[in-house]
């Protein structure tokens, strides 16, 4: 009934100690010091110990099983609690009504009333919280077991690979350049008896060792911008794109190119690595627009998220077909045919793993010959390597 | 018949004495390439080729197979990196260690150029570091430079400057 009813302003105290005793998940009940008889209980302790309320007022509480954890036959409970008015035990262990062991804190307190002591005890059923402590314990020891067992295969992984790239490129390149090398000696000295087809295969060999040799030192590159330590500073883009154009003037000598540049932002970057994605996604700018007569480049910043800057990268050249905008980023990944434009196919590769491990997107925009815009994002605030 | 006679304890006497390079190579295919190119520019110096660490050093101090050698040190050494037994190197912090030796200029000659060999070669005291390009060509104009600087315009320490302790 009272549940129901709105709680009164100033609500009678014994009402709300009584409410609370009643309705307490704990289960509690009161000693008097001096008979030392269980003189009042509540419904939970009769949950707890399985004994009615009948049966527990004016008991001793020893002589009552479950209560036996907390007072030892000596009376030093009685003696502890007069010496110190607040008793707690943690941990005590005791059979609950089904002969189940749980696992109970207690909290107990004197009080006096009327001119006589009482005691208080508060009993709570702790067991399932201290499994879920337990759990929660193992569940950390095994983590940091996880973590540790699996730095140690990812440290062992990179091992390997970084043996496994040391020997790409001590080792594949020697067998190339003995290919190549005897493929010149054997052509020159048979010179005046081949015939034009035999000249052309020769020619084939040297061509496709030649590729491979490329093929390899760019993925040697690639590889190398997932190993390399990141180190930020705080640069001008537009500075960057100056660095990089200048990489590129043998690229664009002979090339009529209007390029529009807009006002860029500073950013926080390793100064190498985003030049070097600067001067792949330049140079394909400058490659897939050598088949236009008026060639227009510009580089800008878009609104995009606070939290990032957001650059582009337009061209008017061949474009892509928008199907395939995702696959452009990928290792050797090429739309276009070998011999329309030259490369290897690891440009879009090293710049979206280099945007990557500064934390920012990479995407691209295009159509069959309407040109493209790659955007890349970098992130405003300053960041750790990730 | 072979095509190119590649020097031996026995024949090493008549070449010892003018300026030479002292090629350390254990690839079959790469000193014939080498001498090759040598031949292709009409090389004027000598090379003498072994194919090891350990050879190299015994070279280098006259020993074993070449105590009978000219007592000149060679304008060069001209280092792999990847050999069988003693490595590059090994070979080359033996030579940079030993007052005997050490003023003798040491060019790594390697398939690669991985940042932590020229890292070490360098900190062992190499005198330059250089890359085997794939392509013939380059390969030849390569050792043609590398000959051209180290024979022909460096002025390579004699052995009458002996380095003070």
């Amino acid at each position: 009934m009272l549940r129901d009813m709105p709680l009164p302003p100033t609500a009678d105290p014994e009402i709300s100690y009584k409410r609370l005793f009643e309705s307490s998940q704990d289960g509690i009940f009161v000693l008097d010091f001096n008979t030392r008889r269980i003189v009042d209980v509540n419904p939970s302790i009769c949950l707890l110990t399985g004994l009615s309320r009948s049966c527990l007022i004016a008991a001793n509480p020893e002589s009552i099983a479950p209560l036996r954890a907390l007072f030892r036959s000596d009376g030093s409970f009685f003696e502890e609690i007069k010496a110190d008015p607040i008793f707690r035990r943690e941990n005590l262990s005791m059979e609950n009504r089904d002969g189940v062991r749980i696992q109970v804190e207690a909290v107990c307190n004197m009080f006096h009333f009327e001119g006589r002591e009482f005691i208080q005890c508060n009993l709570r059923d702790v067991t399932q919280h201290r499994l879920a402590e337990d759990q929660v314990r193992r569940l950390n020891e095994t983590l940091e077991q996880r973590v540790a067992a699996r730095t140690c295969e990812l440290e062992g992984a990179n091992r390997e690979l970084e043996a496994f790239t040391y020997s790409v490129s001590h080792d594949l390149r020697a067998p190339l350049r003995h290919i190549m090398g005897f493929v010149e000696i054997l052509e020159k000295e048979a010179a005046d008896k081949l015939t034009e087809a035999q000249r052309r295969h020769f020619l084939t060999i040297s061509g496709a060792a030649r590729r491979m040799g490329e093929l390899i030192d760019d993925l040697l590159a690639f590889s190398r911008i997932g190993r390399s330590e990141v180190q930020k500073v705080r640069v001008d883009m537009l500075t960057l794109v100056m660095e990089a154009l200048d990489d590129l003037r043998h690229e664009t000598k002979d090339r009529i190119i209007s390029w529009k540049i807009q006002d860029l932002p500073m950013v926080t970057v390793d100064r190498s690595l985003m030049r070097q994605a600067l001067v792949n996604l330049l140079s394909n700018a400058i490659k897939f627009t050598s088949k236009h007569s008026r060639a227009v480049i510009e580089i800008g910043t878009e609104l995009g998220r606070p939290d990032e800057d957001t650059i582009y990268i337009r061209d008017n050249g061949v474009g892509f077909n928008p199907r395939y905008s995702q696959k452009i980023f990928g290792v050797f990944e090429r739309l276009n045919n070998a011999d329309e434009f030259e490369g290897t196919g690891i440009g879009l590769a090293n710049v979206q793993r280099i945007i990557r491990r500064h934390g920012g997107r990479v995407w691209a925009l295009g159509k069959v010959d309407s040109g493209a815009t790659f955007y890349f994002t970098l992130p405003r605030k300053c960041q750790n390597d990730s | 018949m072979p095509r190119f006679i590649l020097p031996s304890p026995a024949n090493v006497k008549m070449t010892a004495e003018a300026a030479h390079i002292l090629l350390a190579e254990d690839d079959p295919a790469d000193v014939e390439l080498a001498l090759s190119a040598m031949q292709t520019m009409g090389s004027h110096h000598k090379i003498v080729v072994v194919n090891n660490g350990e050879d190299a050093l015994d070279y280098l101090h006259r020993r074993r197979g070449w105590k009978g050698r000219g007592a000149s040190h060679p304008a060069l050494v001209l280092l792999d990196l990847k050999m069988p037994g003693i490595g590059g190197i090994e070979v080359l912090r033996t030579i940079k260690n030993d007052v005997r030796t050490r003023c003798i200029p040491v060019v790594i000659f390697t398939s690669s150029g991985e940042r932590r060999d020229v890292a070490v070669c360098y900190e062992n005291g190499a005198n330059a570091y250089v890359v085997k390009p794939v392509e013939f060509t380059s390969f030849v104009e390569t050792l043609q430079a590398i000959g051209h600087f180290w024979t022909g315009l460096n002025v390579p320490p004699t052995r009458s400057v002996r380095p003070q302790r």
